[in-house]
């Protein structure tokens, strides 16, 4: 299914560069929302045309070895087989995956093990009092299958037990989170600080702080050193302008 | 006689615009079932599995059968005794203008977009069905409660509809018998319009069935069957609402065919009503 999605994708690419011209981004859908408001604020900024595709992370890495993308939007770091072949990760931003609960939930205050979390996803502890939290049941909410959130939960943290509430939207999960005292969701920073829910220290180290262990570095890849209109971009992605795109999207700039 | 042909071209031209019109309406109805069928046709096979886990590509949709089923079966349970009970209510009890102040109201609960149904759900219902009841509050009776609400002004419409239809001759041969109102109700009533107030289970079965936005905001999408009322859901049109915008390749075709399922949900219990209205 992969495969057949990766050449649909170089596909699509290469019928499409006869008739636009520009920097062409393929990777991530984690990351399409904020370079897409980064390919709109270089424009602005006097830069040329950069056109922003999905296709997830895998994709967008053959397309930049197949040479119809220019850079590739990676959600985590490239394989050793991927380097060797030539390929740069520049890290732009990190997302930071935050668990929140109610603020009532004294398990924000003392926080959590990463193997009390995993544990608690998994389903396999189903009161809170197991984790230092008050006696009643664990909900666990979720993100809806193909969610780059939920990739990134599953990827840092392990498998989220099928009995999870899902939300489509950080949002959602946050109201649900804000009105259960017994709830526990996982949203990015961004919406994590938006209020009325508590940001649970993972292994004593609170979400932005250095060693916070539920992070993943975002990066735009390249065939070799960047050059022309690729380096261009992403010297304007250490920008402040840029920066504070990427904060206004609920990620860390690098 | 010149305007006589004139007026026959006329009628002719009328004819045809109504006949292309008829036409285009079920063609367009043909066209969706074939392209949803097709589009879903390579996941169609695997749609009788137990488990839904787009992740690890298994596509059964059993518990998302079972989760449509549930809540639209508890919404019927609230919403059929609530809506005919207001029918038998307008038509024999109430005074006339006490209809005219009701009936208004009930059209305007039937012109409520479903997000804010949905929406009022989420903020209200769930909290208070977690609170008093326990759970996680997004549940069947959640999904149940909200599709109630929303399909009750159809039931009492139609239910009013069929009850008028009773001929005045029958309650007036019943009260002349002595018969109380509510065994004129019961014994006659009911009874005699059986098969409009069949008609108007049927049509809230089929909005039931088809509604997405507000039962996706309330019943939790858990894509496992439910235990108990109190235990989150999620529908076939919730899943598909849900994730579609993600989906590739046997992810979208799945999608797909579980939206031709639907469909054919839907047409039966539409044939349904057409057999029970007769």
């Amino acid at each position: 299914m992969r495969m057949v999605a990766l050449l649909a994708l170089v596909l699509t690419l290469i019928g499409c560069t006869g008739t636009a011209s520009g920097l062409r981004i393929a990777g991530s859908t984690s990351l399409q929302p904020v370079m897409e408001r980064l390919a709109e604020g270089y424009r602005k900024a006097g830069g040329g045309r950069v056109i922003v595709q999905g296709g997830g992370t895998t994709a967008g890495v053959q397309a930049v070895l197949a040479g119809v993308a220019g850079l590739g939007a990676a959600s985590r770091r490239l394989t050793a087989a991927e380097s060797e072949q030539g390929l740069v990760e520049h890290i732009i931003a990190w997302d930071v995956l935050t668990v929140v609960v109610h603020p009532d939930n004294p398990v924000g205050r003392r926080g959590l093990t990463l193997a009390q979390l995993q544990a608690l996803f998994r389903g396999e502890v189903t009161d809170w009092a197991t984790v230092g939290g008050a006696p009643g049941p664990v909900h666990l909410v979720t993100r809806e299958a193909g969610s780059g959130s939920r990739e990134a939960f599953r990827s840092l943290v392990g498998p989220v037990s099928p009995r999870a509430i899902v939300q489509n939207s950080a949002g959602g999960i946050r109201m649900t989170v804000m009105g259960d005292p017994r709830a526990i969701g996982y949203v990015s920073l961004g919406v994590a600080r938006m209020g009325g829910v508590v940001a649970v220290p993972i292994d004593g180290k609170r979400p932005g702080e250095p060693g916070y262990p539920l992070v993943r570095p975002l990066s735009l890849v390249t065939l070799g050193p960047p050059r022309g209109e690729a380096a261009a971009f992403l010297r304007y992605i250490r920008s402040p302008e840029a920066r504070r795109l990427i904060m206004e999207e609920g990620l860390v700039p690098e | 006689m010149r305007g006589l042909t004139g007026r026959l071209r006329r009628e002719a031209a009328v004819h045809a615009l109504l006949l292309t019109a008829a036409l285009s309406a079920s063609l367009a109805v043909l066209l969706i079932a074939i392209f949803v069928t097709a589009e879903g046709w390579p996941a169609l096979a695997a749609l009788p599995g137990a488990e839904w886990n787009p992740e690890e590509g298994r596509f059964g949709v059993r518990a998302l059968v079972w989760g449509s089923l549930a809540v639209t079966a508890g919404a019927l349970l609230l919403a059929v005794p609530a809506g005919v009970g207001m029918a038998l209510f307008l038509t024999e009890v109430a005074p006339p203008s006490l209809g005219l102040l009701m009936r208004p109201l009930l059209q305007a609960l039937a012109g409520v977009p479903s997000v804010v149904y949905g929406f009022v759900g989420l903020q209200v219902l769930v909290p208070a069905i977690r609170e008093r009841l326990g759970g996680p509050g997004f549940s069947v009776l959640a999904g149940a409660v909200v599709l109630a609400v929303m399909i009750l002004p159809t039931i009492a419409a139609v239910a009013e509809d069929a009850l008028r239809a009773v001929p005045a001759a029958y309650r007036e041969g019943a009260a002349a018998l002595g018969a109380t109102p509510w065994q004129i109700a019961r014994r006659i009533l009911l009874p005699a319009a059986r098969s409009g107030l069949a008609t108007a289970v049927v049509l809230g079965l089929g909005r039931a069935l088809g509604e997405t936005m507000a039962v996706m905001m309330v019943t939790g999408n858990v894509a496992a069957p439910p235990r108990s009322v109190l235990d989150p859901v999620r529908t076939l049109t919730g899943n598909i609402a849900m994730e579609m915008g993600y989906a590739a390749g046997r992810h979208r075709a799945a999608l797909f065919a579980s939206g031709a399922l639907l469909l054919a949900m839907v047409m039966a219990v539409n044939g349904l009503a057409r057999r029970v209205g007769r």
